[in-house]
Order: structure tokens, then sequence, then C-alpha cells
């Protein structure tokens, strides 16, 4: 843990693996024979790199047979390299090395790109959060997300409330949440962005704009995936429990083991969550009434109904490693969560009684092997099939009052809301879905640098509705809906002028099939409508990432992407009011992004990276909801789904990175972008879009502390700062719909303890108890208070 | 508010500072150099076409107002622009805005949005200087974020909503048979004077047993009146039909009967006691199959001889167009042998009344379409049952489908006229003698529509 920067900027990467290979193992340790943490272990010409770990320990895989180079390159030590003749599949080195003295020092260069920074510098908009840090503290997910360059996470209100991602202007279902690549639907909304927790995570890749073909989907703004912890070679178990303010509770626990000899591999992971979320408000928004109407504004009350609860496990088994496969897991996830539902989309009107319980159970397999049949053929495939229940409860016939208590009328009497449920009309409505999500990936290296890749994505859903509070059995006639998609996508990678030209061209072909059966009963006779719909549209691009100095990159790419209308869009929804139209066009948005890396640049003990990027979306057939409101039929309240000419986003990100002798961490970046209304009838025209927070500044800063306390006890201090600028929340310029201007500033601190087995720390969000909003209208909680203990045992 | 670029002190202390001016300029919006005084205002309300939609024209991005004397409303050398000049009123979509009958207060419920159902009063002074008076009213626990409402007498706000209940069946899967469909009536009354709710009522509507098996139900109700001995008020009502043997099967495997638009019900209006709103009732015309419950703007108003007359509209082609009916003032029903016909007074063919106003002894000036299409407007005599046509320019590209408001003071009314998206006027109507003038210009913008004068 000494060396966590250097060995968090250092890990293994895989990349081609010739015929036979086998694994390399051993200890790195000093002249005294004291392990060395941190180093780089590699063999260049295979493109095989790791990290020791705390006992100076390394692995490296997929070594083909022959004679390797194997170089240990250390900030502390001088560089060193052995050749060693590889013909077995297990094969230990031990390697000693010498420390090194200032002189040497200086000279080291870390050759070896991380995860992170092959990613990043990919071709793609892409940046890539990396979790270490987060998780031995007291922080969200969706907070991590929240501080990345370009992407706004707006929630309404605290922990397990409603989410929406807006990357770069771009929102809802342009955008796709993705869990190791399979879409995050297939879990369930008891298994998100909200109840993960950052242990669990290995890292999160945000693309913006255009995606790569691994991720392929029907998606325009971008994507979000989260990778999740692997099976490593090292044993481990950690477990974290943390509780602060608001009654939150939040645990998780995972494991990890490995046989070396059979290559079997299992992993356990679980987390629990609760919350009551019980905290004050006092903006514009909360609103105290009184029998005669008369509104009390600025009213400062506690929220009142908003409890969260969450519980989920997986649980992973199969081989790793050995001859017949990379890997070979088998995997199940459950999951439950219970949510008190406080409000809608707005804060106007508090509910009470309303909850929605969700439920999930998954079954994966992950199958991976590189040279499958031939040399150079790699084959990947990702499949989950799950079975998801959603119950919504809303029965409670009484209208509530901000404090908590029934609304009570004139006459003294509670008063009844006006649809009979807190929402709108008693609802017990129970809906199973059940979904496969199959993503495979063939690729070939035709030669050196070259790959071609073909990419599967096959997506499907089965949904059955049930009303509780009017059940019919389940022989009933009800209408159906099936739903499929494929997205083929074809990838011509190519490394050339000695790796420096990076580039990636993609099409993609997205293939659609909805069908619907519906009943219609005429005077006492019924007719079966069976509709069936299957569309293809096809889209394309390109990334490239040039390299013209070692830690310069440019970057940059464009596509065109399709987003294929919904069922509900087509096939309509009377239950929902929404009309069918058997017209509607695919949407289409055309993505474009340049950038650059700088970095990372080493002067002394100072480091600094750079970036920047710049992008335009424009997006045409936008898929929106009409208002259908005419004159002559007002009883008609139904809407339809139409493709009207729509927007653009143009805008501009950037973040600087600065460390100092690997004790200070500076961070900050910017987004800021216009979303551009292009529809030229308008007075509005080249507008700003309402309601989307368009300037977000976020900073942090790390310092750390060694041997402060106890020796060989780490200490890190942490400060975060977050500016949104004001918007407008409608389209004139009017100061009642304008969302405020918005700081928040957390701090924290955490405490290695010399062991290394036990890190505990502390955190207080929102330390001036600033009035900060998040989707409109909807206060965030004020200062709180988190304590969280992390331990963690290795090599069991 | 605007960006700054120092640190983050800086931004703190910036942050600190426009929270202190934020929340002290709510609590005290006036400003001291603005007096009451005896002009009489007359405020020009404009809607906002919201660019998102397809509609050109719905007003859906909001409400301005803008106030001027009524001699330079009346006088075409003054050029008004309430989009530029005015002030965007509270409301999500377009506000639902009432005056008092001096035009010294401007009343207004905020139509959608979290403040929905917020009923705001302003002092009027003049330009863009409309000053919050007295408390906001909630009203939307009783009649939704998006009630209806209007000044029913002076100094009186009704505000009304009727949503139907779920269809009632029998039967079992799929063999379902249609029983009935209510409506869940919401009624309140609101002190314009002194902000706040005065009474409130619910109660399911129905209509008769024969009417509900034929698949009639209230699906909308909207512009209450008072009656003239202030013992009655009226409102309008829409009734939509379902076709009883048709319907589709949902996700759920209940039945969604499907809409009857090949009839029409005959013409109805809820009456309530006032003020108490007891003893709903419905009474039914025999003399058109239409609506009573307009769009946006008034649509009954109490005659000089103390009846209250009442515009029909929605009757389907070939259904005699929009209707005057009478309800009577000692019986409290329609009169049966009452009825102003706009198509025979005029010699047309399915006219549509969007908006009128009652000017006085059986005079009423009559906003309205011809089959949905152009924008109108003609004088007519309730008693001998004339009608006189002005001419107006861009006639059949006019359309006064938001129209709200008309003004009166004295013997002269005042209307905005402008096609969406263009320029237009104010134009001036003499009650007595009938003349038409044209008033001040009035400056649109992109999908603009001035929908009111108060």
């Amino acid at each position: 843990m000494k060396h966590s920067l250097l060995a968090f900027l250092v890990s293994i990467f895989s990349v081609l693996v010739k015929a036979q290979t086998g694994t390399v193992s051993g200890i790195v340790s000093d002249e005294n024979g004291k392990a060395v943490p941190g180093a780089t272990v590699m063999i260049k010409q295979a493109d095989k790199l790791t990290a020791t770990d705390d006992q100076g320990k390394y692995q490296l895989t997929g070594v083909a047979y022959g004679e390797q180079l194997i170089t240990v390159i250390s900030m502390v030590t001088a560089p060193k390299s052995v050749s060693v003749k590889i013909n077995q599949p297990k094969t230990t080195v031990h390697i000693r090395v010498q420390l090194a003295d200032e002189k040497e020092l200086k000279q080291v260069t870390i050759v070896g790109k991380t995860e992170k920074r092959k990613i990043e510098t990919s071709g793609f908009a892409v940046n890539v959060v990396d979790t270490k840090e987060a998780a031995s503290r007291n922080i969200q997910t969706n907070e991590l997300l929240d501080r990345t360059v370009g992407v706004r996470v707006r929630q309404s209100g605290g922990i397990g409330s409603q989410v929406e991602y807006n990357l770069n202007g771009m929102t809802g279902r342009a955008v796709g949440i993705f869990i190791d690549g399979l879409e995050i639907s297939t879990y369930g909304s008891s298994f998100n962005l909200n109840n993960i927790p950052p242990a669990l995570i290995e890292r999160i890749e945000v693309y913006k704009g255009v995606l790569p073909g691994h991720l392929s989907g029907d998606l325009l703004g971008g994507a979000i995936n989260i990778v999740l912890k692997k099976g490593s070679a090292a044993n481990n178990l950690t477990a974290s429990a943390s509780y602060g303010s608001f009654n939150t509770f939040q645990s998780d626990v995972s494991a990890n083991y490995r046989q070396l000899k059979s290559g079997f591999t299992t992993r356990f992971s679980g987390f629990y969550t609760s919350t009551d979320n019980d905290y004050e408000q006092w903006g514009r928004f909360s609103k105290y009434i009184r029998p005669n109407g008369i509104v009390e504004r600025n009213f400062r009350t506690k929220r009142f109904f908003d409890g969260y609860r969450t519980v989920g496990g997986r649980l992973e088994a199969g081989f790793t490693n050995v001859k017949w496969a990379d890997v070979f897991l088998l995997g199940y996830n459950a999951s439950d969560s219970y949510k008190e539902i406080q409000h809608g989309q707005t804060m106007g009107r508090p509910y009470m009684g309303r909850t929605s319980e969700t439920q999930a159970h998954v079954l994966g397999v992950n199958y991976k092997k590189s040279n499958l049949f031939v040399k150079g053929l790699d084959f990947n495939l990702n499949a989950a099939h799950s079975f998801r229940n959603t119950y919504v409860q809303d029965t409670l016939p009484w209208a509530y009052n901000w404090d908590g208590q029934p609304r009570v009328g004139l006459n003294g009497n509670p008063i009844r809301t006006l649809a009979g449920a807190q929402q709108g009309a008693p609802m017990m409505d129970d809906i199973d879905r059940q979904i496969t999500n199959v993503r495979s990936n063939l690729s070939y290296a035709l030669f050196k640098g070259h790959r071609l890749s073909l990419n599967e994505v096959f997506y499907a859903v089965d949904r059955q509705d049930q009303n509780l509070l009017a059940p019919l059995g389940s022989d009933a006639l009800k209408r159906s809906a099936d739903f499929s998609k494929n997205v083929i996508s074809i990838n011509y990678e190519a490394e050339t002028f000695g790796n420096r030209l990076a580039t990636n061209l993609f099409t993609k072909i997205y293939q659609q099939a909805v069908g619907s059966t519906n009943y219609r009963m005429n005077q006492g006779g019924i007719t079966q409508e069976i509709l069936k719909d299957n569309r293809v549209e096809q889209g394309y691009g390109l990334a490239v990432s040039y390299q013209v100095f070692p830690n310069i990159h440019l970057i940059t790419s464009a596509e065109r992407a399709i987003r294929m209308p919904d069922d509900d869009e087509i096939f309509g929804s009377p239950d929902r009011n929404v009309l069918s139209n058997h017209n509607l066009r695919p949407e289409m948005s055309d993505n474009y992004n340049v950038g650059f890396r700088l970095g990372t640049f080493d002067v002394k003990k100072h480091k600094l990276s750079v970036y920047g990027n710049m992008f335009g979306r424009k997006i045409r057939d936008r898929i929106m909801p009409q208002a259908n409101e005419l004159l002559n039929s007002q009883e008609i309240e139904e809407t339809q789904f139409v493709n009207i000419s729509s927007a653009q986003s143009i805008g501009f990100e950037g973040e600087v990175s600065y460390t100092y002798n690997r004790k200070l961490v500076m961070m900050v970046n910017f987004s800021k972008f216009n979303s551009l209304l292009k529809n030229r009838a308008s007075k509005y025209y080249n507008t700003q879009l309402p309601n989307e927070p368009f300037f977000t500044i976020n900073a942090n800063a790390h310092y750390r502390l060694d041997n402060l306390i106890q020796k060989s006890s780490e200490l890190n201090l942490f400060y975060t700062f977050g500016y949104v600028a004001p918007f407008k929340t409608v389209w004139p310029e009017s100061d009642d719909f304008v969302t405020p201007t918005q700081y928040s500033q957390n701090v924290g601190l955490s405490y290695t303890f010399p062991s290394r087995k036990i890190v505990t720390s502390l955190d207080v969000k929102n330390i001036l108890n600033a009035e900060i909003y998040d989707n409109f209208a909807v206060q965030k909680p004020g200062r709180a208070f988190y304590l969280k203990i992390n331990y963690i045992i290795n090599n069991f | 508010m605007k960006t700054i670029n120092s640190g983050l002190l800086g931004m703190a202390l910036f942050a600190a500072v426009s929270a202190t001016l934020f929340s002290s300029c709510k609590k005290d919006g006036s400003d001291s150099s603005l007096e009451e005084n005896s002009t009489r205002w007359i405020t020009l309300s404009a809607a906002i076409d919201d660019p998102e939609n397809t509609t050109v024209g719905d007003g859906d991005a909001g409400t301005m107002v803008y106030s001027v004397s009524l001699a330079d409303a009346k006088n075409p050398d003054v050029t008004i622009n309430a989009f530029q000049n005015g002030i965007h009123v509270k409301s999500d979509r377009t506000a639902r805005l009432q005056a008092s009958a001096d035009g010294k207060f401007l009343y207004n419920i905020q139509y959608t949005g979290d403040d929905g159902g917020i009923f705001n009063k302003y002092k009027v002074l003049g330009g863009k200087n409309f000053v919050p008076d007295g408390p906001e009213v909630e009203t939307a626990t009783y009649v939704s974020t998006s009630p209806r409402w209007l000044k029913a007498a002076e100094g009186v706000g009704v505000a009304v909503r009727a949503t139907a209940n779920p269809v009632l069946y029998g039967g079992t899967t799929p063999l379902f048979v249609f029983q009935k469909r209510t409506a869940k009536t919401d009624v309140l009354t609101l002190d314009l004077n002194n902000p706040q709710i005065l009474k409130t009522t619910s109660f399911d509507l129905a209509l008769t047993d024969q009417e509900v098996a034929a698949g009639y139900y209230v699906s909308r109700i909207d512009v209450p009146v008072v009656n003239k001995a202030g013992n009655k008020v009226y409102i309008g009502v829409a009734v939509s039909k379902h076709n009883t043997g048709s319907f589709t099967i949902d996700a759920t495997g209940q039945p969604v009967f499907a809409a009857d638009n090949s009839v029409k019900s005959w013409a109805k209006t809820l009456v309530l006691d006032y003020p108490s709103l007891a003893n709903p009732k419905i009474i039914t015309s025999d003399k058109t199959r239409g609506n009573t419950n307009g769009y946006r703007s008034t649509m009954q108003y109490v005659g000089t001889d103390g009846h209250v007359y009442q515009a029909t509209s929605g009757e389907l082609a070939g259904g005699g167009g929009s209707k005057i009916l009478r309800i009577n003032a000692t019986t409290n029903d329609y009169d049966p042998n009452y009825v102003f016909s706009l198509d025979q007074a005029l010699g047309i063919t399915n006219s549509y009344i969007e908006s009128w106003k009652y000017a006085g002894n059986g005079v009423g000036f009559v906003v309205y379409n011809i089959a949905g299409k152009g924008g109108y407007i003609a004088k007519v005599n309730l008693n001998d049952k004339t009608a006189t046509k002005y001419t107006l320019p861009n006639e059949t590209t006019l359309n006064f489908r938001q129209i709200q408001n008309i003004a009166i003071e004295g013997d002269e009314l005042l209307i905005a006229v402008a096609p969406i998206g263009q320029d237009g006027n104010i134009y001036v109507f003499n009650r007595v003698t009938g003349e038409m003038t044209k008033g001040a210009k009035l400056v649109n913008e992109v999908g603009g529509q001035y929908i009111g004068a108060y």
C-alpha cells in the first residue's frame, strides 16, 4: 500500500496470447531481502505488464513459451532484467533488485500503460473513473460519477432516489448504462449505480458520444460501463461497514479465492444499505399549506417517507487461466430493494405510503478464450438471463402536507387526494420481466497490429403485467408485446507507425423486431390482432488516436449512431394514454469528438496531466411525445410519439490533474456546452434548452501523510468542491423558474492502520449546509457525517 | 446571475451574497416609486410558443403580461410589445389569468408544473409592474395542478375540476360488460379580495341512468358563473361517450372501452347552490347537442335581464354550429323557448364560438371560427337574434383558440387581434353604435399569440 499510487498506475493488461502459454510468478525483493511492493514487472516483447503487491509478489499470465526477458522497474530500485526460459505452465522466478540512489531515481520512466490510460488513449472520448480511493470511503458510486468531467448525475433526493444521467447534454434513453458490458436493465433496479458500492467496482468507463464496438447498442449520447472486480490471482477478503447521518447504514463484503493448481476460481460479493433519508429541507418548494389554502414557503421540515433498503449478492465460480479457457465463470446475482417514494419528479406534493419493491435473479456465464482453434482468434461470450419483478403500491387516499401530517380542509377533516391515491389512482402493480442479454465478441489478428472483430448483442424482453387490485387470474386474455433487438458491429482496429497511430473503424447494424398481440371485442365478437414489425438500420464511425510524443495523444472520433424507437412508442400503450405510431422512424445522431491528452509529465517530484475535448452532437428525427389537445375533441387526452426536428449540442470539457511527491493530488475539471434548439420556425432557434445544467466545475484535493500517528500508518485528507451554474427551467427568461447557483463542498479523511488490514474513514458532506438541488426544485441533503471501517485480509 | 471566474472564496462569497439578495427580494418586490392612481390600465396577455412542440402557437411555454393606459390601448399610433417589454407570469404553461372589472388587479392560477394550481394576485401598476398582493393560495389539492377557473362574480373565483372515474364493468374475461362511468367532481370558491379558499366540495357526478347505460359521462367542466340572485353557480359541462360494445384488452387483462365520437350529448350545465356548493344538479337543454365548457375563456354571463346567457361549442359538423342558450333567472333551468343560433343569424354553417362577451342590454360580441378555420368577430343582438359580422384583416388566418379575455370599459370593448407570429392591433368596439376602430399596434414574435385584454 505504500506505493499505492504507483500500484494503481501500473496494473495488468493482457493483449494477444501466442500458441502455448504459461504463468510466471515470483517475489521481487531488495538486497536486504525486503519485499519491493509497487514495482513494475514486465516482459516487453510479449506486451505483458504487472505490478508487485504488498508482499512483492507478481504474476504474469499467458506468457508464450520460449526465451523471455523479464524487466523490473521501480521508483525505489535500479532497473533489472533477467532472462528466463518458459517451457511449462507455471514458472517461478524470484528477482532481487538493488535499491536506487537519487540519481537513478530521476531516470525511471514508466513505459507501460495502465488499463485506465490504455482506454483513455484508444481514440474514443472516454474517461475512466478509478474506484480505488472511493472504495474505502463513504462515497456513492453516483457521487463518484458526478465528479467526472462531462457527467452530470441528477438525483431527486438522497440515497436510493431516482437518478438520471446527463452526458455532455444528452440524457434519458440516449445514454446507456452497462455492467460489464451488459445493459443494466438486465439486473433490474435493485442492482444499479445507486447501490453497487465502489468497493465492488474495478473501474467505470464513461464514453461520450462515440461508442466502441463492444458496447454496441442503439444509443446516441454515450455510455457508462461499470466493470466489476474480477476474480484475481490473489486470495483476499474485504469487508466494510459505514454509519452516518439520516440513520444511514451501508456495508459490503467481498471474497476472492483461486486454487493455483486447478485454476478453480470463486468470488463472492454482497452489500446491504439502509437509510431513513429523513434530511431537512427548507427551499422555496418546501411549502406548508393551511386549511384555507394559504401557502407558507421555505417551510423548514424533515422528509418523512423516504426510506430505502437494499441487499444484494453475487457469486461467481469457475476456472481461470486453464488450458481450455482463459476465463470460464458461472455467475448468480440476486438483489432486493424497497423504496419509500416521498414525491414525484418535483417536491410540490409529498407522498405517504407509496412504495416500490424490486427483486432480480440473474444467471450468467462468461467464457473467454484467446487463440481459439487457431492462433490470433479470440472469443468472448457474456450472457445473462434475468428474472425481474417490480411491485409498486400506492393505495393511501389522504393528501399530505410537508409537515408529515395529513392535509386538513376548512371543516377540519382530512382531505382525500383527487385520484384516490398519492400519485394517481390506487395501484398495486406487479410486473414480471424476463430478460435475455447475450454479448459475444470474436476477433482475429490479421497480422501484427491489425485486428478484425465482430460483436453481436442480443437483447430480448418478455413482460407480464398484473393489476393486483383487479386480479383476473392467469387465464385472462391480455395484450402482450414482445421485443427483441440485435446490434451487430464489425470493427477494424489497426496500430500503425510504430504503434503511434491507433485507428478503429466500425460499422453497426441495428435490427429490431417488435411484435404485439391485441384483442378487440366488438359487439360480443373477438378479433385477435397480431402486429409484427422488423426494422434494420445502419450506423458507422471512426476513432483515431495519434501519439505525437510519448506523453501527448491527439484523439478524435466520429459516428453516426441510431436509436430505435421503443415498443411503447411504436405500438402505443392504452393504459398510459399513448397512441400507436407505426411510422415512427429511428432517431439518428451524428457525434464528433476532438481532444487531446497531455501527460503524464514528470518534473522532479511534480506530475501533471491535462485532458481536453470538444464535442458536437447533432440529432435528427428526435422521438418525442406530441401534445394532442384538439379543440373539437377536448376529452381525448392522449399523446403520440412523433419524430421532430431537433437539437444540437456543442461544447468542451477539460481536466487538469497534478501530483506532488505522490503525497498531494489535485484535480479540477469543467464541462460547458450549449444544447441548442435547431427548429428554425421557433423564436428560440439557437437558444439553450431549458432544464439542463450546462456549466459545471468539480475540483478535489487529496493529501497523504505517512507515519503521522503510528509508524507506517497512513492518513489521507480529502476535499471536494462542486459548482453548477444556474439554469432556467422554462423557455422564457423568468426569475421564478431558475435553478440557482449551487456550490457543494465535502471533506473527508481516512486512516490506514500500520497492519494495513484496517482502514477507517470519516466524511463530512455539504460542510456549509448549502441549499443544493439536483433535479429541478428537489432539495438534496444538507450537512451530513459518515464513518466507515474497512477490513482487508490478503492471502488467507 | 452571471458566472464568475475567481477562486473558491469568491464563489462562496458570491453564493452568500446572492442568496441574501434572492431571499430579500422575494419578501419585498415592490417599488416604492410606483403608486396606485386612477389610471384604467388595460393588461394584455401574450402566450409564448413552446418550441419543443410541433404545434405552432400552442402557448405552452408560458405567458407574458404588459399593461398600458386605456387611452394608449385605443391609440393606433401606440406600439405595444408584451413579449419584449412585459413580465413573465409565473406558470409553466399558459397562465389562466383573470382581472378585476376595474383592471386594478390581475389574478393568476398557475397551470401545471411544481407550483401548478397556486393562485397569485397582482396589483396592476402599468408597464411591466405587477406587484404581488396578498398570500399565495394552493388549490391543486382540490382541483389539480391544471385547474379550470374563472372570476365567477366580482371578488369571487370559482375553480372546478371533473375527472372521469374508471369505467365500472361486469362480466368475466374476456366477455366484459360496460356498466357505468361517473366523474369525480371538485369545486371550490376563492376570495379574490382577501386571497383564501372559502368553500370546497367534492362529489361523484352521474348522468341519468339511461344516459349512463348508453355510455355517456361527464368528462370536463369549466366556466363557472354565479347567477344574479347570488344563490346558484352554473358550471359548463363537456359530455363524452363510450361505445359500450367495443373494447380492447390491456396488458393486465382489463378492458379499455372505445370512445364513440359519432354522437354528441344534449347541452348540459351543472348547477350548485351558492355559496354552500351543495345540491349538485344537472340541467339539460334540448336546443343543441354540444359542450358548454368552452376552452380558455368565459362562456356565460349574467344578462341585464337577470338571465344567464351561455354559449355552446363543439357541435358535430352539420349540428347547426354554436348556439347561445338561456338559463332562466327564476327557474334556474334552461329556458325551453330560447335559443340563439349564430349559424342562422349570420347565414353560415358550423360556426364555433371560441369566446364572447355580454356587453349589456342583450348585445354581445362573439369571437368565432367557421368549421375550425379562421377567426371572426360579430356583434350579436340576443333579443332580436340578429348578428353583424365585422371585417378584420387576415380573418382567414386568425386563430382565437387560446383567447382568454375581452376587456370592457364603459361602452367600449377591447379585443387583441393578431395572427399567430404576426403583428396585429387592439380593436375597439362600441356596444352602442357598433362602430369598430383600430387601437394600438401589437408587436408579435415567432409563434407568439396575444390571448387576452383585461
